[in-house]
């Protein structure tokens, strides 16, 4: 079997990838031939603008402009860069000069590098910026010019809290970047780029806090990125494939996020994030198990509400991996675990039921998820409502038809509501998914089947791990420090250290003895005032 | 390896193993009561056991201590010589095959005697057997962070299970003491000096401890913490069935049976039939991967992660064919059969081993290898 799955997944010959369109050749100092280069590279796309003019005295100096519309803002380009070279441009003598004065001087762009092949000329136009390549010199000169279109910021869609910020991220690299330095002012705030993708050359940037994060850690992202050679990365789950520890667990071993507050809480205390441009969802690693239980609500709302909630979502997420297996074991098995009374009276309801009760949790479960998934395929105003009463109408007619029994109908609704309480989707698939095999067993071997699956699960659970860190830390391996912002959340001013990530050096994150404690305020601050009006 | 990824275990995880081994037997069985001729004297002999145990255990630490590094399998390789030391590894092998066949079909009979009589016990082993070996084959590490996590549900089921009868306990029940002379005191506390004597497992477990100098210290809370249960245990035991304790094949299960506070808190049984799941995984899971690792070490070419579940499979299959029924069982846990044995064995080798590593200069300052 194993040796089956390894070859499955394993192609011992493989032909040579595809290269690049583009070599890696430097600039001419013919302009024509740099101006046929770069026009073969991109044959007939009408999107690729290859801008000729001319310069210096007389007219006397070649110049290319090149950029991509669309990516760029055309104004920008109009005011910034051709009414310079107009305007100034006359006054040049030689190409040296027209280089060394619209670089330094007259070019009035946010940003200006220089490239010296090919290859950085269409890396840096593909981001939406403008190059300009000068006859007998070998740079171009790259103005940063970018003005594509972008969504604007909107509250995230997959993860709504009712305190904290409406922020979400976007599809935008750069203002998904400005959304953190935004809320991270400290120049400790790292963002490196790298491209990876063939073909996409898609930019994806890792952000972490210089001397909060572990060096290790930003070397094992770096070295994780750097083996990936793909086509393509369109998405941050594709990315999240490529560098996750457990491939073949069903549970995500890499959180993500489309909100910038709960990013920068993970940045501060250690992680490292990877925003992929072209998708709103940024990447936190290490991530472990709880991370997948708590909500950003946890912690804007005070702390005995958050721990209340956290508690609320553990035991939902219980509920969502054992309450249909656990009904099944007890009214095929252990009939004799249930009080006489509920017993008989879930015998009575299932009396006209044709079928065992796994069939029947199965038949219900399979509905609701199938109306679950129909109400997210539908479009968006309809979806909810079709979902909702397609769900009423099919369990009613369930129970009418003798299908499924009312209980039935009320432990499938009850464990697909409580899946919506985990606030990771990702997580809610796999719980999702696990629940049917815990049935199985459930039905084939009662209570027994469904414990040895939780402990077979537990094993399983306990053996990953997210970039190094056990996935159940800190419940497994049990770190009581960092327990404190586990199942339960402690008050901010009690939790003075950050996570113990990787080993005992934690570093504290505030002022030790911050708990308020008001000198003067009621009975006490009244009764002195009092006295000391009697004294006087 | 990645930063911070240690591979090691704490001292508390160390504990929770041992925990977990000793309370399989007291979860399901209880061969200590079931087997006494006297039930009320094994108070007494539970106490006096852990008091006799400690010293073998604390001796294997000694040893293990010489030879940082290195598993009870290798060093008796080294003080005994290759020949004798892999006989001595191959006995402690069996040992912890049959110790873990022991606990599969312990598991097997109560799930069959008390909840589902008409599925085949060999249904249980297996299913058992085989998530077992999915533990061992994940290592010593993984097994200790699984303990550490069940431990609690584990103690707090047994705690529940001593504290929630306490309407039905009557402390007279507790007497006579010694009725029956020294002798059955005697008795009980040699089985439970048997069970204790698992702990020669941390001749394993030593070398993936994380600082081995807590090995004395967690070992003594292993067993003062099994001492507390089990004496605690008897005594809600006796305090409700009194002389007929004994009579119970599934003692516990029968107790949990019997709380029922306001009609409301009741039927905890199912706690307990989790509990019998998760002691017996972690117990049988880390004896696997005792037997495993040994056998690896004796035999190089050998590897763990396959070998697992081989062995899970020998266990199951001992389990079932070594033992007719219950009462067989209940026969071999006997303090003259189960008691002599794994005495004879743990403590004849720790006995062993400290003497040719004495006469060797093996167990002098400086000396291990």
């Amino acid at each position: 079997m194993l040796k089956f799955l390894k070859k499955f997944f394993s192609e011992k010959k493989q032909d040579k990838l595809l290269e690049l369109s583009f070599i890696d050749e430097p600039i001419s100092a013919k302009l024509k031939l740099n101006y046929d280069t770069i026009s073969k590279m991109y044959g007939n796309s009408s999107d690729i603008v290859l801008r000729r003019t001319n310069t210096g005295i007389d007219g006397s100096v070649p110049i290319l402009i090149v950029f991509i519309e669309g990516l760029v803002n055309m104004q920008r380009i109009s005011d910034n860069i051709l009414a310079p070279i107009n305007e100034w441009g006359q006054n040049f003598k030689n190409p040296d000069e027209v280089y060394n004065e619209l670089n330094g001087r007259f070019l009035s762009c946010g940003s200006i590098s220089a490239a010296d092949s090919i290859n950085g000329i269409i890396l840096n136009i593909s981001v939406g910026k403008c190059a300009i390549i000068i006859d007998e010199i070998t740079k171009a000169i790259i103005c940063d010019v970018t003005g594509m279109e972008t969504r604007s910021i909107d509250e995230p869609a997959t993860e709504p809290t009712i305190r904290g910020s409406k922020e979400g991220f976007v599809e935008t690299l750069r203002i998904n970047t400005s959304l953190l330095r935004r809320r991270i002012r400290s120049p400790n705030l790292r963002i490196e780029e790298r491209m990876i993708g063939r073909v996409t050359l898609t930019t994806i940037a890792i952000a972490y806090i210089q001397g909060i994060a572990k060096d290790c850690l930003i070397k094992e992202v770096r070295d994780r990125l750097a083996r990936i050679d793909v086509d393509a990365i369109q998405e941050s789950g594709q990315l999240e494939e490529f560098i996750e520890d457990a491939p073949f667990s069903l549970f995500p071993t890499i959180l993500r996020t489309e909100r910038p507050d709960k990013v920068v809480g993970n940045l501060l205390e250690g992680r490292l994030c990877l925003i992929i441009d072209g998708t709103p969802f940024v990447l936190i690693v290490p991530s472990t198990f709880t991370m997948f239980l708590t909500s950003p609500d946890d912690y804007f709302e005070r702390y005995i509400i958050g721990s209340i909630l956290r508690i609320v979502r553990a035991s939902a997420f219980v509920v969502t991996l054992l309450l249909p297996s656990l009904y099944i074991a007890v009214t095929t098995f252990h009939q004799e675990l249930l009080p006489t009374m509920l017993i008989l009276s879930i015998a009575s309801q299932r009396e006209g039921v044709p079928f065992p009760a796994f069939f029947e949790a199965l038949l219900m479960e399979v509905t609701f998820e199938t109306t679950r998934e129909a109400g997210i395929r539908l479009p968006r105003i309809i979806g909810p409502v079709i979902s909702i009463i397609g769900a009423m109408v099919i369990g009613d007619a369930a129970i009418r038809a003798g299908l499924a029994s009312p209980v039935m109908v009320l432990v499938v609704a009850f464990t697909g509501i409580a899946s919506f309480v985990i606030p990771v989707f990702s997580m809610s698939i796999s719980v999702r998914l696990i629940r049917f095999i815990l049935m199985t067993l459930a039905a084939s071997m009662g209570f027994f089947g469904m414990v040895a699956g939780v402990f077979a699960l537990m094993v399983h659970m306990v053996s990953i791990k997210s970039f190094g860190i056990p996935f159940m830390q800190p419940l497994a391996p049990m770190i009581f420090s960092d327990l404190k912002d586990a199942l339960v959340r402690f008050p901010w001013w009690a939790m003075n250290r950050r996570p113990e990530l990787f080993g005992k050096n934690k570093s504290w994150r505030q002022k030790q003895g911050l708990m308020p404690r008001p000198k003067c305020g009621g009975n006490n601050c009244k009764l002195k005032n009092e006295r000391k009006e009697e004294d006087e | 390896m990645i930063c911070g990824d240690k591979n090691k275990i704490s001292g508390m995880q160390m504990m929770s193993i041992l925990i977990m081994i000793r309370m399989v037997p007291v979860t399901i069985m209880f061969p200590m009561i079931t087997g006494s001729k006297q039930p009320q004297d094994t108070v007494i002999g539970s106490v006096l056991s852990v008091l006799f145990s400690i010293i073998p255990v604390m001796l294997i630490i000694y040893i293990s201590g010489k030879f940082p590094g290195k598993t009870i399998v290798e060093y008796s390789r080294i003080i005994l010589g290759r020949f004798f030391g892999s006989i001595v590894a191959i006995v402690l092998i069996w040992y912890w095959l049959h110790a873990a066949a022991n606990s599969l079909r312990q598991l097997g009979e109560a799930y069959a005697g008390v909840v589902m009589p008409e599925t085949p016990i060999l249904a249980f082993v297996i299913v058992m057997a085989a998530i077992s070996a999915y533990a061992a084959q994940k290592g010593p590490v993984t097994i200790g962070w699984v303990a550490e996590l069940t431990i609690v549900l584990v103690i707090m089921s047994i705690l529940a299970a001593i504290v929630l009868p306490y309407p039905l306990i009557d402390f007279d029940k507790l007497f006579p003491l010694m009725a029956k002379g020294l002798g059955t005191v005697i008795e009980s506390s040699i089985t439970n000096i048997g069970f204790y004597m698992q702990f020669i497992i941390l001749g394993m477990l030593m070398p993936y401890l994380e600082k081995s100098h807590d090995a004395a210290k967690f070992s003594i809370y292993a067993f003062i913490v099994c001492g507390f249960l089990m004496t605690a245990f008897i005594v809600a035991l006796l305090g409700v069935f009194g002389g007929t304790a004994d009579s119970f094949t599934f003692p516990m299960y029968n107790l949990s049976k019997m709380i029922s506070i306001a009609q409301f808190i009741e039927r905890i049984e199912a706690i307990i039939l989790t509990v019998w799941v998760f002691s017996v995984g972690v117990g049988v899971g880390i004896q696997i991967w005792a037997a495993a690792h040994g056998l690896t070490q004796i035999i190089g070419s050998l590897k763990v992660k396959p070998l697992v579940y081989v062995l899970g499979a020998v266990s199951a299959m001992l389990s079932i064919v070594m033992y007719k029924s219950v009462i067989d069982l209940e026969s071999f846990y006997e303090a003259r059969v189960w008691g002599v044995y794994s005495i004879s064995i743990t403590v004849g080798i720790i006995g062993l081993l400290a003497i040719v590593a004495l006469f060797r200069g093996m167990l002098t300052a400086g000396s291990g290898r």
